[in-house]
């Protein structure tokens, strides 16, 4: 019960380092998701809205990596950043850059095919409809995102979602250093292992604070179901 | 207008059209009939370049004439009603201009209470009048409907052929549309095809299309929506 009162005045009156915290997990969290929807999502749409050959290898593939294992991925990541690894003279090994790469294997699959699968469902209807307004291929593209966009939103919040909790393969790229690349969900596993009960704690609220902030902000774009006044 | 020759489209491993020449003249106004399934949407996809035949051709006359299609399923896009009547309208219109154009066709197809309504709210009868009007705020050359009072009612129904064919006189549009209903067929069209497991059973003046009729189901179709009278006439 004092740790969790200690908890609760952490919540309130964060302290500089764990401002810091909370701001590298920002960066690479926002980093991670904008970077790995500007990637994932036109890939989603193409494969949502053509059929090509290979196209159920390619489906099952992506699915295959949407549920790739974290550590697999921050072991990759690692191998190939390490010194001796193929981009080794990157150096980017324990840096917040090499935490955002290792988000973006992990989530690009998820979005590409979330996407796809929005997309597929909408697509039919919503393209003989435009074809059949003759409208230009751009006109036609952006009335399909336009009716896709509470489904991409959730995508994109998905793909949030997994940035902000993520924990295996960011601690094994980044390394949990401190004043550096030291994010929340690696402080509650280190400070837990260090019986800072408290500072977990505290870093477990802000956490979910922040989701669900982020989440009812996302909820607030999505809306449009009202009739214009 | 149009001209088919030996257009082929197989899907599922089956043939679903087959048709060995199909022509349509400008200005004319022509039914497809034929039960489900029988390829009425399909022809009309072909038609309008949306589904690629797997052999033969589609020729238009003159070259470039473009064909506008209503799809069986209507849909209104996320946007005002008034937003979805404009879609068609070119980018260089003036927006007052657009504007003026959409909310004339919303008065000819009772949309104007809807105007301000949300285009994925409105009831299977109301979407399909927003989709026709989406078509119909500019003049177009070919109009491809497929089953466009599907799920209108009788009034809407009514609505919908008179409006068409008004447009259809003042524009000199050609008219090709799909219907189950032969009255239809015979209130709008001058001409009826009867289509069958993807081919053309049947092609008559819409006049002569209770007589001969034949076997099957265009016989059935004309015994169901023409009870005989008792001196063995069809009414009408
Ligand atoms: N994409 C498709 N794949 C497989 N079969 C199809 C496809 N589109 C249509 N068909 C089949 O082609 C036949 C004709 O369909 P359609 O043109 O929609 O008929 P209608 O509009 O006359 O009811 C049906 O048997 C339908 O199942
Ligand atoms: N989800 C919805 N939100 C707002 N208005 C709706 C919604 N669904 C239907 N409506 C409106 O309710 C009315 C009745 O629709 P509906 O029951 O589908 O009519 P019908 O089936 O008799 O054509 C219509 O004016 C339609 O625009
Ligand atoms: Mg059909
Ligand atoms: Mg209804």
């Amino acid at each position: 019960m004092e740790q969790f009162k200690e908890a609760i005045r952490l919540v309130f009156s964060p302290d500089k380092e764990l401002w810091q915290i909370i701001g590298v997990t920002l960066v690479m969290t926002f980093a991670s998701t904008a970077i790995s929807c500007a990637l994932g999502i036109f890939p989603g749409i193409f494969i949502g809205s053509r059929r090509f050959r290979g196209k159920k290898l390619l489906m099952k593939i992506l699915y295959t990596f949407m549920g790739l294992p974290p550590v697999v991925a921050g072991l990759v990541v690692f191998l190939l950043l390490s010194n001796r690894g193929p981009l080794g003279s990157l150096h980017l090994l324990f840096s917040v850059e090499a935490m955002v790469i290792a988000q973006c294997v992990l989530i690009v699959p998820i979005i590409t095919g979330l996407t796809a699968s929005a997309v597929a469902l909408k697509y039919p209807v919503i393209a003989e409809t435009s074809k059949g307004l003759r409208l230009s291929g751009w006109k036609q593209l952006l009335l399909l995102l336009s009716e896709c966009r509470g489904a991409l939103i959730s995508v994109a919040l998905t793909g949030f979602g997994r940035a902000i909790s993520e924990v295996g393969a960011v601690n094994l790229v980044g390394g949990n250093i401190r004043f550096k690349t030291r994010v929340m969900t690696t402080s509650i596993m280190f400070e837990t292992g260090m019986g800072n009960f408290e500072l977990a704690i505290a870093l477990g609220i802000l956490l979910l604070t922040i989701a669900f902030a982020v989440n009812f902000i996302a909820s607030t774009f999505r809306r449009e179901t009202d009739d214009y006044a | 207008m149009i001209t088919l020759e030996s257009v082929a489209k197989t899907a599922g491993g089956r043939q679903i059209l087959n048709i060995a020449l199909l022509h349509i003249d400008r200005g004319e106004r022509v039914a497809l009939i034929g039960p489900n399934g029988s390829g009425k949407s399909t022809l009309l996809r072909v038609i309008a370049g949306i589904v690629p035949p797997d052999a033969g051709c589609v020729i238009f006359e003159p070259p470039g004439t473009q064909a506008y299609l209503m799809p069986q399923v209507s849909f209104g896009f996320a946007r005002s009603v008034l937003k979805n009547l404009e879609i068609g309208l070119p980018a260089s219109m003036k927006s007052a201009e657009k504007r003026a154009a959409a909310e004339k066709t919303a008065d000819m197809l009772a949309l104007r209470p809807l105007l301000k309504k949300h285009g994925n709210k409105l009831s299977g009868g109301e979407t399909q009048r927003l989709a026709l009007g989406r078509l119909l705020t500019a003049p177009k050359s070919l109009l491809l409907l497929d089953e466009p009072t599907g799920s209108a009612d009788f009034e809407s129904t009514r609505l919908i052929e008179d409006v068409l064919l008004a447009a259809c006189e003042k524009n000199g549009t050609t008219l090709l549309f799909a219907t189950h209903d032969a009255r239809q067929a015979e209130r709008l069209a001058g001409r009826i095809i009867l289509l069958e497991n993807g081919r053309v059973a049947k092609d008559t003046p819409a006049a002569a299309f209770a007589e001969t009729a034949g076997s099957g189901w265009g016989k059935r179709l004309t015994h169901e929506q023409h009870p005989q009278t008792p001196d063995g006439l069809p009414e009408i």
